[in-house]
């Protein structure tokens, strides 16, 4: 049997087995069976059976993936910035997006923004929950989520363009070529939208019109059969219009804005692999990445200057990764690497950069054939903050056939961000307030400004200032899989993540003029614990059905701590009465659904080309911000609405075509205030055509 | 501005009751439950060039025995016992006014302060370092979110004022915008600005001197 595209054997929908392989969880490839700790594949298929385009598209879907909506408050957990993912309850901020096994960069406030990112040429997606660190180093306090692109595996073609809702667009090309001895993928994406409107009464659009090209080409050249030498490139480009109305301080009059926000970033990824003998492989990576954000807005009436935001981050990495087969199965994994990052934006003063050196090492020992341990541990050291030591235990243990069990402890941490390093802000707009990072300023320097009369008063927490250390996670998990039959599997995970040394803005002093002056702190604890449940059904060749739920319970330690002493109170909307808070009131972090489920039913008749999807995705209401004074979400006005997403698509394949035809969010569900990137349903319709030289044409 | 009486206070009810089963005859009644809407407190005139609101700099002063606002000529008399000025409280005592006032910031619900605790510390202001109210998100009796740029007071706070003639009462302050609503998160900036400094509040009075209310 021939696919039509060009899937590779193992990632069909409807073959999935024990084959499959992850590369994320130990970095280097491994059957699913093999893991021992809590891994999620999206395959190709998937992704298109979901008609999805944008990376946040797709990972909504999944059991446990809450994607953080752009446009919502910032009070209300992130996600001003775009769209994010939670793992297991833990900000966007705190997942690592990597594409292949590189970082993205261009994190804004702390959200690397996921409609980045096109599916268009996504072989697969791996994700590893829990905090691993012990691999990956900052960032994968939650998890980490590897996207994996195509590269050359025979001469193919493939083009398709989709149109739906808002003059929404998305455009592909791919074209590889494969000869023995090297291959070429490119591929090519264009995608728009009219943006859309979900208040006509107030000025300018809810979501503006954007436009965005991504372009990537992948190189791959094998010299000898034991040598791989890589060379993959990455441009994207958006340009979003940006209207409003906003009120002038000076005239205290409405005036009109306009202007636009553009996102560049681009990156190079060399690679050389050696296989030295059945025992010993060595790869050398170089990565670049470059990430920009520009912002000129002006006044629409005379086209005078208005704001002009830039933001430059630069990324350089070099890392070696050796991995060896030692006697009695261990299988030993060692590496190092140097990181240098630069930032040149009009937001600090003057140009940043930080050095990171780091090594690690990880043995996985197959004690028997059916007992696993992996042992890692990782060292990141640089100048600007604390060093970070991140390990990680994990056991598989395969009771039979059927039942496989496994359990994994981890550390993660997230180095302080060059925000809460060296930001050295002075809002002349909203009060005059000052805002430095950590390494921006000290007590000597606040007592010199006091004796210049720059500031007033010097609060006893400027005394607290010091050398940041970075954010840690400490996670445990524990699951299971269950084979029932050939038709039906299950899999439980639960899991517990202790969150420690949040990093917290607090005023230091107080300006002549009253304003504050602020700075970061490590401060913070909280936790987030739950359970994952996932189960696949096939009901026969062409239905299979997909089950996911999530439960999830989140805390901030000090909020626990203060309705414990009784001493938070919440005031009733009617009466003006106030009654205490329980810890049965208290909803948790912001921005978290307690419950979230998913049910997908997908169809597929190979032989008569029919394919269709059902998907229900629902989640149960979440806090937005605290509206009774108290601090923490615990009033019911202070949740947005829980809600279910149903969406539906139907394809049907014949030659080289494939017409895919489907509405998102049928029952078109809106809620303008909490999910203002929401635009109610979505109807759309692509085409693809796909050529290669392995199809065989009727 | 307007004030009304509202109703006697519950505890005050219920001590009448309790007097009434002993047959002895009723207490004469000394604790009253006011409210008040919509008191300006130094509400915004303009924005600084740097972008910082500004009032007119005065406090606006209580007297919370003849329930009504003291003209700020009698600021050197013991006429008042609460001053406000955008989220700022003063009592007049300690140097900021010649009367016998304090006040400190009890944590528990309105009805649950049936007395005083007689281990209760009264602070004074010494302005400009320390206000008897403490001043700052938190401290006191608000809070501020930065994020939404909204003032609420924080539920569980009630003030217990010693007057400027030594007489105790509770304050609780309700709201903090014009006509006792919050603005929604999603108001404009202008809205956020001009409909703060209104404060609207409950407060008891015991004019027999003693610390039940």
């Amino acid at each position: 049997m021939i696919s039509f595209f060009s899937f590779s054997q193992d990632d069909t929908l409807f073959s999935k087995t024990l084959t499959e392989l992850v590369i994320t969880a130990t970095r280097t490839e491994r059957k699913l069976s093999n893991v021992a700790v809590p891994v999620q594949i999206i395959s190709k298929k998937a992704i298109s059976q979901s008609g999805s385009i944008r990376l946040n598209d797709i990972l909504s879907e999944q059991t446990g993936l809450y994607i953080t909506s752009s446009g919502a408050t910032s009070s209300a957990g992130g996600g001003v910035f775009g769209n994010g993912v939670q793992l297991q309850g833990l900000s966007p901020d705190y997942t690592l997006i990597l594409l292949d096994g590189e970082p993205i960069i261009g994190r804004q406030g702390g959200v690397i923004d996921l409609s980045r990112l096109s599916v268009g040429n996504i072989k697969k997606i791996e994700i590893v929950k829990g905090p691993s660190s012990s691999l990956y180093g900052s960032e994968a306090m939650g998890g980490v989520v590897n996207i994996i692109t195509e590269q050359a595996q025979l001469n193919r073609l493939d083009a398709s363009f989709r149109y739906g809702r808002f003059n929404a667009t998305d455009a592909n090309l791919t074209a590889a070529i494969k000869k023995q001895k090297w291959g070429l993928q490119l591929f090519g994406n264009r995608n728009s939208s009219d943006g859309f409107d979900l208040d006509k009464t107030a000025p300018g659009k809810t979501v503006d019109p954007f436009g965005s090209y991504t372009t990537q080409a992948r190189f791959s050249f094998y010299p000898t059969k034991k040598t791989k030498i890589s060379l993959s490139g990455r441009y994207y480009n958006e340009k979003q219009d940006n209207y409003f109305l906003t009120q002038d301080i000076g005239s205290n009059s409405t005036v009109a804005i306009t202007g636009d926000g553009n996102v560049r970033d681009m990156n190079l990824n060399p690679v050389i692999t050696q296989q030295f003998n059945n025992n010993l492989r060595s790869s050398l990576r170089f990565y670049f990445s470059r990430y920009e954000y520009e912002q000129t807005l002006m006044k629409d009436a005379d086209k005078s200057a208005y704001y002009y935001d830039f933001f430059q981050q630069d990324f350089y990495r070099a890392e070696n990764q050796t991995d060896i087969n030692l006697p009695a199965k261990n299988f030993l994994s060692v590496g190092a690497g140097l990181v240098t990052e630069k930032l040149n934006t009009t937001r600090y003063a003057g140009k940043r950069s930080n050095d990171i050196r780091y090594a690690f090492i990880q043995n996985e020992w197959r004690a028997t054939e059916n007992l696993t341990f992996i042992g890692g541990l990782r060292y990141d050291d640089n100048s600007a903050y604390e060093s970070r030591l991140s390990p990680k235990l994990a056991g598989l243990y395969k009771i039979n056939d059927k039942l496989r069990i496994n359990a994994s402890y981890g550390a993660g941490f997230k180095a302080p961000d060059f925000r809460q390093l060296f930001l050295n802000f002075f809002n002349t707009a909203a009060g005059g307030y000052v805002v430095y990072g950590a390494n921006e300023i000290s007590f000597s320097a606040l007592e010199q400004q006091k004796q210049q009369g720059i500031i007033s008063d010097i609060l006893p927490k400027a005394y607290e200032l010091a050398l940041l250390n970075p954010e840690i996670s400490k996670g445990f998990n524990a699951g299971a899989h269950y084979d029932a039959n050939e038709k039906l599997s299950f899999d439980l995970n639960v899991f517990r993540n202790d969150i420690d040394n949040l990093i917290q803005v607090d005023i230091i002093a107080f300006r002549s003029n009253a304003a504050p002056v602020y700075s970061y702190f490590n401060v913070k604890q909280a936790y987030t614990q739950g359970a994952e449940f996932n189960s696949i059904y096939k009901l026969n060749n062409q239905f299979q059905l997909q089950a996911g739920y999530q439960f999830l319970i989140t805390a901030d330690k000090a909020d626990l701590e203060r309705i414990n002493e009784e001493s938070v109170f919440t005031r009733d909307l009617q009466t003006n009465e106030t009654s205490k808070v329980t810890k049965s009131d208290y909803a948790g972090l912001p921005n978290r659904s307690k419950h979230m489920a998913n049910a997908k039913l997908f169809y597929e008749n190979e032989k008569k080309g029919w394919s269709a999807s059902v998907r229900v995705i629902y989640k149960s209401r979440w806090g937005t911000y605290d509206k009774d004074g108290n601090g923490l979400i615990n009033r019911d006005d202070e949740f947005a609405k829980g809600s279910a997403l149903f969406n539906v698509n139907a394809a049907k394949t014949f030659n080289a075509f494939r017409i895919q035809a489907g509405i998102d969010n049928l029952f078109n569900y809106k809620d303008e205030l909490n999910l203002p990137g929401q635009p109610g349903i979505q109807p759309y319709m692509s085409l693809t055509m796909s050529l290669n030289k392995k199809t065989n044409f009727k | 501005m307007k004030t009304n009486l509202i109703a006697l206070s519950f505890i005050s009810g219920a001590l009448f009751l309790a007097s009434c089963d002993k047959d002895e005859v009723p207490a004469p009644v000394t604790v009253q439950t006011k409210s008040v809407n919509n008191l300006p407190a130094d509400t915004i005139l303009g924005l600084t060039s740097m972008g910082q609101p500004y009032g007119s700099g005065k406090y606006t002063l209580y007297s919370l025995e003849n329930n009504k606002v003291i003209d700020n000529t009698d600021s050197a008399t013991a006429k008042w016992d609460i001053g406000f000025r955008g989220t700022t409280i003063i009592i007049n005592g300690g140097n900021s006014g010649p009367g016998a006032g304090g006040a400190f910031v009890y944590v528990g619900t309105y009805s649950d302060l049936a007395t005083i605790p007689t281990d209760s510390t009264f602070r004074v202001d010494n302005a400009p370092v320390s206000y008897a109210i403490k001043t700052g998100s938190g401290n006191g009796w608000y809070s501020y979110n930065g994020a939404t740029q909204l003032i609420t007071p924080i539920p569980g706070r009630v003030m217990v004022i010693r007057t400027a003639t030594g007489r105790y009462a509770k304050i609780e302050i309700l709201n903090y915008y014009k006509g006792g609503v919050t603005p929604d998160a999603t108001a404009s900036d202008n809205d956020k600005l001009t409909k703060q400094r209104f404060y609207t509040f409950r407060y008891t009075y015991q004019s027999d001197g003693s610390k039940k209310f």
